[in-house]
C-alpha cells in the first residue's frame, strides 16, 4: 500500500512540477483503478452520439487527473491540499477527498480550481445537480481562465444530458466549446 | 435464564450448589439430634417434628433462594451500572480547528491566545505535546496529535514566524523543512450530557498515565492486585486507626468499594449498605479484571463540582482543574488530582489553594515513602505551584453557538444519542470572531444603557464565512453566557430597511432598470383595502423628486422603493426573497417593500449570505462533520451551493451595497473601520426606533446585528446608531479581506451623471462610476450637466412622468 502510494505521490510531483512527465505518461500513471465509487450508470444518449463532439462522461472523470496547470497554484497551503484530495481520492476516499477540498476553499474561497475540483468530485459520487451548482459557482471565480470555464461547462452539460435537459445540454456543450477555442 | 450470561449461569449453578449442600448438612444435623431425642419424645411429638423438620428444610431453601435471588439481583445492578456507564458519554462539541499556513493574516498574540484556549503550556521543557514557548516575533509549539474526520494529525515540532501581522514562515525543527500547513487540536468549548449533569471525558486504560496509576494505588489501595475486592488487612488497619483517634479517620475501602460507591452515590454508612457494597465489590471482581475496574475507577471518581455539572473521572477533572488532556499532567498534577479524591470539596484546589497544596505534598510524601518516585522529585513537585487554571475549563461557553448546533444536529440525531453515545461533534465555531462579537456586543450596549433597567437594551449577533456558509459565531444575549433566550435563532423582529436589498434585486433582475434609472421619490399614496390610504414616509419626513436607483438604496429613501417595488409587483420581491433563502410566509402587501415582516438575525443572515454569495444560496452550517467516539465518520455535512438569482443583477446590487456604506447611510461607518476594505452594507430601523438593524459583509465575512428591546418598546436608535457600532467592533478584532466583488464578464463601467442620468466623462465633477450590464448604460452624453444635456434631460423627465401618469 505504501509503496503505491509513493508510487502516486511521485507521479504527483512530477506532474506538478510539469517535468520529464509527457501526458502519456500521466494518464496512465495515475489511474483510477477503483471504479467501483463510480455510481453514475451512463445514459443510452451517452454513448449513442459518438458522432458528436461533444464532450462524455469520460471527459469529465478524466478532469479528476492531476494537470499541469495546477501547479499554477500559488499558495502552498491549498497546494498541498490538493495533492492530498488526490491521493484520498486515488484510494477511494471521495468523502474525505471533498472534506479535504473544502480545507482548501477556507484558505482560498475564491480558487476556481478547488471548485471545480469539488464540482468533479460530486459528479463522481453521482451527487448531479450538486455538481453542476459548484461548477457554475467555480465559473463565477474563473474570470479569464477559459479552460477551466469549459471544462465546468462540459460537467453542466453532463449533468443536462444525464437529467434529460436535452437542449440545457446542448447549450452547455456550445459554451464550452466556445471556451475550448478561445483557450487554444 | 437466557438474560444472563453463561459466565453467570456457571456462577449461579457454583452458588445453588453451596447453599444445597449446606441446607443438606443443616438437614442431617438435625437428623442426628433427633436421634438422641427420647422414644417417649418422639412419639409424642412425631407428627409435629416431621411437619417442623419439612418446615425447616423448606424455610432453610427458602432463605437460600432469596439470598440467591438477592445476589443475582445485587449482580444484575452492579453489571447494569458498570457497562452503561463505562458507555454513558456526553457529545463533545469542538470548534472550528485553527489552520496554519505562511501567508495568512494572524499575530503571535492571536496564535498565543488560541493555544491558551487549548490549554497549551507556556513552557517547552519535557518536549510534551501541547506545549509552547513564545520568542521574538516566533512561537515554538509542540502540537497535540488528533484524528480529525478527514485525515489524522500527528504531534508536531514546529517553529512559526511572523511579521507585519502575517504568519510567514512555518518551519519542522524536527525534521528541518518547510512545512505548508499546521492543523491544530480544535478546542472543545461545550458537551451535551445527560439530564442529571454529569460529564465525563473518557480515558481509556491503556492511556492512563502510569504514575497516576502508580499514585493511585500507593495513596488509596495498596493491595489492589492482591485482593478480591475487600482488602482484610486494610480494614484492620483503618480500624486500628480509627480506634486509636476515637473516630472515623480512616477509611478501609478497596478501589472497588470506592467504584460502587461511586456508582450509587449513597452517602449513609450502615452496616447493611457497608454489607451491600462488599457483596458488590465482590461481584465485580469475579466479572471484570483489575484493568477493566481500574479503567472504570479512573472514569467514575467524583472529583470536584461546577455548578450544576458533577466533575467524574480524571479525565474530565484534567481539562476542569488544568484545561490539558490527562496525559499531559505532571506529578504534581497528577498528585493533585488524586489527594482530591479524599475530599473533593475540602480540597477543592480552587477555593481552598492552601488545603489543596497541603494534600498534594502529602500524597508526594507518600509517595516518596513507597518508592514510587524518588525523594528530590517529591521535593521538587512539591516546590511547583498548584498550576490550577482561574476557571472551569470544557463547560458550554458559548450557549447561543451551540443552540444552533443543536437546532441543526437534531434533524440527524435523537436527543439520547447526544447524551449516551460520547459523539464528537465538529463544529464551524471560531472561538476568535466568538469573543469578539461577545465583547462587541456587551461593550456597545454598556455604552449605550446601564443594563439595569427592567427592559434594557438586547441584542443578537451572527457571523459567517461569505465562502461557504460557516457560521463563525453565535451571540444570543448581551450577557453572552446567558443560556436562556437565543435571540439569535428565535427572536422574530421587524426587519425595517434590512429587506431593501431584496425590492432593488428584483428591479435589476426582471424589471427594465439600471443603477442609473430614475426613480420618483415624491409624495405617494396608496390604496389599502377600504381604509385610509398608505402613505410611506422617507425617515427625515423629507421628499426628493427623482432619484437614480442606486440612490435609493444608499439613502434607504423609502418612498422610492415603495414606488419601486409597487411597479415590480409585490409577488416578484416576495419571489426574490424567497430566492434568498427565506423561507417563511411573507405577508404579500406593499408595506413588505419597507420591511414589516418579523425576522429572526439567522434568517437575515441567511438572505445576506446568497448577496454575499454571488446569487448562490449556500445554506448555513454550524456542524462539519460527527464522528463515534472511538473516531469513526459518522455524517458530514458538505458544502452545498445553489444559484437561485441573476448574479449579474446581484453584482449591480452589492456595487449599490457598498455605496450604502460609501456615501450613504452606513457612511458613519468608515469612523471606525478601514474604508479600503469595501464594506457592502445595509442600516435597518423600524418604527419609533424599536428594532435598530445592520448587516453588511467585507471580502470573507458577514455579521448581522440586531438590537432592541424584548418588550418591543423603542430602543431610541436607529441602525446606524445602535447596530452598526456593534458591527463595526465586532469586525474590528477579526481579520477580514477587503470585498473587492467578482465581477461577471458581461459589466461594464461607465462615467454617468446623477442629475441627468446621463452618460459623462471623468474630469466632470458631479460624475461617478457605475457598473451596467453590457448594453444597458446611457446613450445620451450630457457635458458636466450643462446645456448640451438639457434637452435630453426634460425629454427624460417627460418620460418618466408619462410612465407615472
Amino acid at each position: 500500500m505504501n509503496a503505491i502510494r509513493r508510487c502516486y505521490l511521485g507521479v504527483l510531483v512530477a506532474v506538478l512540477c510539469g517535468c520529464a512527465a509527457s501526458p502519456t505518461v500521466q494518464q496512465q500513471g495515475v489511474v483510477i483503478e477503483d471504479r467501483s465509487e463510480v455510481h453514475v450508470e451512463p445514459l443510452p444518449q451517452d454513448r449513442a452520439s459518438p458522432e458528436s463532439p461533444l464532450s462524455t462522461r469520460d471527459d469529465v472523470l478524466a478532469m479528476a487527473r492531476p494537470t499541469p496547470r495546477d501547479a499554477g497554484v500559488s499558495n502552498l497551503a491549498v497546494r498541498s491540499l490538493i495533492e492530498t484530495a488526490l491521493v484520498q481520492r486515488e484510494h477511494g476516499r471521495s468523502a474525505e477527498a471533498i472534506a479535504t477540498l473544502e480545507r482548501a476553499l477556507r484558505v482560498e474561497p475564491r480558487n476556481p480550481l478547488i471548485w471545480h475540483r469539488l464540482a468533479v468530485l460530486r459528479y463522481e459520487r453521482a451527487e448531479l445537480s450538486q455538481a453542476a451548482q459548484l461548477a457554475a459557482k467555480s465559473n463565477s471565480f474563473a474570470g479569464e481562465e477559459d479552460d477551466l470555464q469549459a471544462k465546468n461547462w462540459k460537467i453542466i452539460a453532463q449533468v443536462r444530458e444525464q437529467t434529460g435537459d436535452v437542449p440545457g445540454a446542448m447549450s452547455a456543450h456550445d459554451r464550452a466549446a466556445r471556451f475550448e477555442r478561445s483557450g487554444e | 435464564m437466557e438474560l444472563l450470561g453463561c459466565e453467570q449461569c456457571s456462577y449461579v449453578s457454583v452458588l445453588l450448589v453451596t447453599f444445597f449442600s449446606m441446607a443438606k448438612k443443616r438437614l442431617q444435623k438435625g437428623k442426628s439430634r433427633k436421634r438422641r431425642s427420647p422414644e417417649r419424645e418422639k412419639e409424642k411429638n412425631g407428627h409435629i417434628s416431621a411437619l417442623g423438620r419439612r418446615l425447616g428444610v423448606n424455610a432453610v431453601l427458602f432463605l437460600a433462594l432469596v439470598a440467591i435471588l438477592y445476589v443475582l439481583y445485587l449482580d444484575s445492578v452492579i453489571r447494569y451500572e458498570f457497562e452503561g456507564k463505562r458507555w454513558a458519554l456526553p457529545a463533545h462539541v469542538y470548534a472550528r480547528p485553527l489552520e496554519l499556513f505562511p501567508g495568512m493574516h494572524l499575530t503571535a498574540e492571536q496564535l498565543i491566545d488560541e493555544l491558551t484556549l487549548l490549554g497549551y503550556r507556556a513552557n517547552l521543557v519535557g518536549g510534551r505535546p501541547g506545549s509552547y514557548s513564545p520568542g521574538e516575533d516566533e512561537v515554538r509549539i509542540i502540537s497535540r496529535p488528533f484524528n480529525f474526520w478527514d485525515s489524522d494529525e500527528q504531534s508536531l515540532f514546529f517553529r512559526a514566524r511572523f511579521r507585519h501581522k502575517r504568519l510567514t514562515q512555518l518551519y519542522n525543527l524536527r525534521e528541518r523543512a518547510e512545512l505548508p500547513l499546521v492543523r491544530l487540536d480544535p478546542y472543545r468549548f461545550a458537551t451535551i450530557s445527560p439530564s442529571h449533569h454529569e460529564d465525563r471525558v473518557l480515558v481509556q486504560g491503556d492511556r492512563l498515565p502510569s504514575l497516576l496509576v502508580k499514585a493511585l494505588i500507593a495513596v488509596e489501595d495498596r493491595q489492589f492486585y492482591g485482593h478480591h475486592g475487600l482488602d482484610a488487612r486494610g480494614i484492620a488497619r483503618a480500624l486500628w486507626a480509627n480506634i486509636k483517634a476515637m473516630g472515623v479517620v480512616q477509611g478501609g475501602s478497596t478501589l472497588t468499594q470506592q467504584l460502587i460507591k461511586n456508582y450509587f452515590l449513597s452517602r449513609d454508612r450502615t452496616i447493611s449498605r457497608k454489607l451491600k457494597e462488599a457483596a458488590m465489590a465482590l461481584l465485580i471482581e469475579l466479572h471484570y479484571d483489575k484493568g477493566e475496574i481500574l479503567e472504570a475507577y479512573c472514569n467514575e471518581v467524583y472529583l470536584g463540582q461546577d455548578g450544576r455539572r458533577a466533575i467524574h473521572g480524571f479525565g474530565l477533572a484534567a481539562r476542569f482543574f488544568f484545561g490539558a488532556p490527562l496525559e499531559e499532567l505532571r506529578l504534581p498534577d497528577l498528585a493533585l488530582l488524586v489527594g482530591l479524591v479524599k475530599g473533593p470539596s475540602y480540597f477543592d484546589p480552587r477555593r481552598h489553594p492552601e488545603r489543596a497544596r497541603k494534600r498534594r505534598d502529602q500524597v508526594l510524601t507518600l509517595l516518596a515513602e513507597q518508592d514510587v518516585i524518588t525523594a528530590s522529585e517529591a521535593r521538587q513537585a512539591s516546590e511547583a505551584p498548584l498550576g490550577v487554571t482561574p476557571r472551569g475549563g470544557g463547560s458550554s461557553r458559548f450557549p447561543a453557538f451551540l443552540g444552533l448546533v443543536r437546532s441543526q444536529i437534531k434533524q440527524d440525531y435523537r436527543e439520547e444519542d447526544l447524551r449516551s453515545e460520547g459523539l464528537q461533534v465538529f463544529t464551524t465555531l471560531d472561538p476568535l470572531a466568538q469573543f469578539s462579537a461577545e465583547r462587541a456586543l456587551s461593550g456597545r450596549l454598556a455604552q449605550l444603557d446601564s443594563g439595569g433597567d427592567s427592559d434594557p437594551l438586547q441584542g443578537a449577533v451572527v457571523v459567517t464565512n461569505t465562502g461557504n456558509g460557516e457560521v463563525l459565531a453565535v451571540v444570543g444575549d448581551r450577557k453572552p453566557h446567558m443560556a436562556g433566550f437565543n435571540r439569535a435563532l428565535v427572536a422574530e423582529r421587524q426587519v425595517g430597511s434590512l429587506i431593501k436589498p431584496a425590492v432593488y434585486l428584483t428591479a435589476l433582475a426582471h424589471g427594465q432598470y439600471t443603477l442609473l434609472s430614475p426613480v420618483d421619490d415624491g409624495p405617494l399614496s396608496v390604496e389599502v383595502g377600504s381604509g385610509e390610504p398608505w402613505r410611506p414616509r422617507n425617515f427625515d419626513q423629507q421628499h426628493h423628486d427623482l432619484v437614480p436607483l442606486y440612490r435609493g438604496l444608499a439613502e434607504s429613501l423609502n418612498v422610492a422603493t415603495v414606488r419601486l417595488g409597487l411597479d415590480l409587483g409585490v409577488k416578484k420581491v416576495i419571489n426574490t426573497l424567497r430566492e434568498l433563502g427565506i423561507k417563511r410566509e411573507l405577508p404579500p402587501y406593499p408595506s413588505l417593500f419597507l420591511g414589516a415582516v418579523e425576522l429572526t438575525p439567522l434568517e437575515v443572515t441567511q438572505m445576506y449570505q446568497t448577496l454575499a454569495g454571488g446569487g448562490f444560496v449556500t445554506p448555513l452550517r454550524a456542524i462539519r462533520a460527527v464522528m463515534s467516539a472511538d473516531g469513526q465518520p459518522l455524517h458530514r455535512y458538505a458544502l452545498e451551493v445553489r444559484q437561485t438569482v441573476d448574479p449579474l443583477a446581484v453584482y449591480l446590487t452589492n456595487v449599490a451595497l457598498q455605496e450604502v456604506v460609501r456615501s450613504g447611510t452606513a457612511r458613519r461607518l468608515s469612523d471606525s473601520l478601514s474604508s479600503g476594505l469595501g464594506v457592502a452594507g445595509k442600516t435597518g430601523t423600524t418604527n419609533e426606533l424599536r428594532d435598530s438593524w445592520f448587516a453588511g459583509f467585507v471580502g470573507d465575512r458577514l455579521a448581522v446585528v440586531w438590537v432592541g428591546r424584548d418588550n418591543n418598546a423603542p430602543s431610541g436608535l436607529t441602525g446606524a446608531g445602535g447596530a452598526m457600532g456593534v458591527w463595526a467592533d465586532t469586525m474590528a478584532h477579526i481579520d477580514l479581506r477587503p470585498l473587492a466583488l467578482m465581477q461577471p464578464a458581461d459589466i461594464e463601467w461607465v462615467w454617468v451623471d446623477a442629475k441627468t442620468f446621463q452618460a459623462s466623462t471623468q474630469r466632470c465633477a458631479d460624475a461617478i462610476k457605475l457598473p451596467f450590464v453590457t448594453g444597458t448604460a446611457p446613450a445620451d452624453v450630457t457635458d458636466c450637466g450643462a446645456n448640451i444635456g438639457a434637452a435630453s434631460i426634460n425629454k427624460t423627465v417627460d418620460w418618466i412622468k408619462g410612465i407615472l401618469e
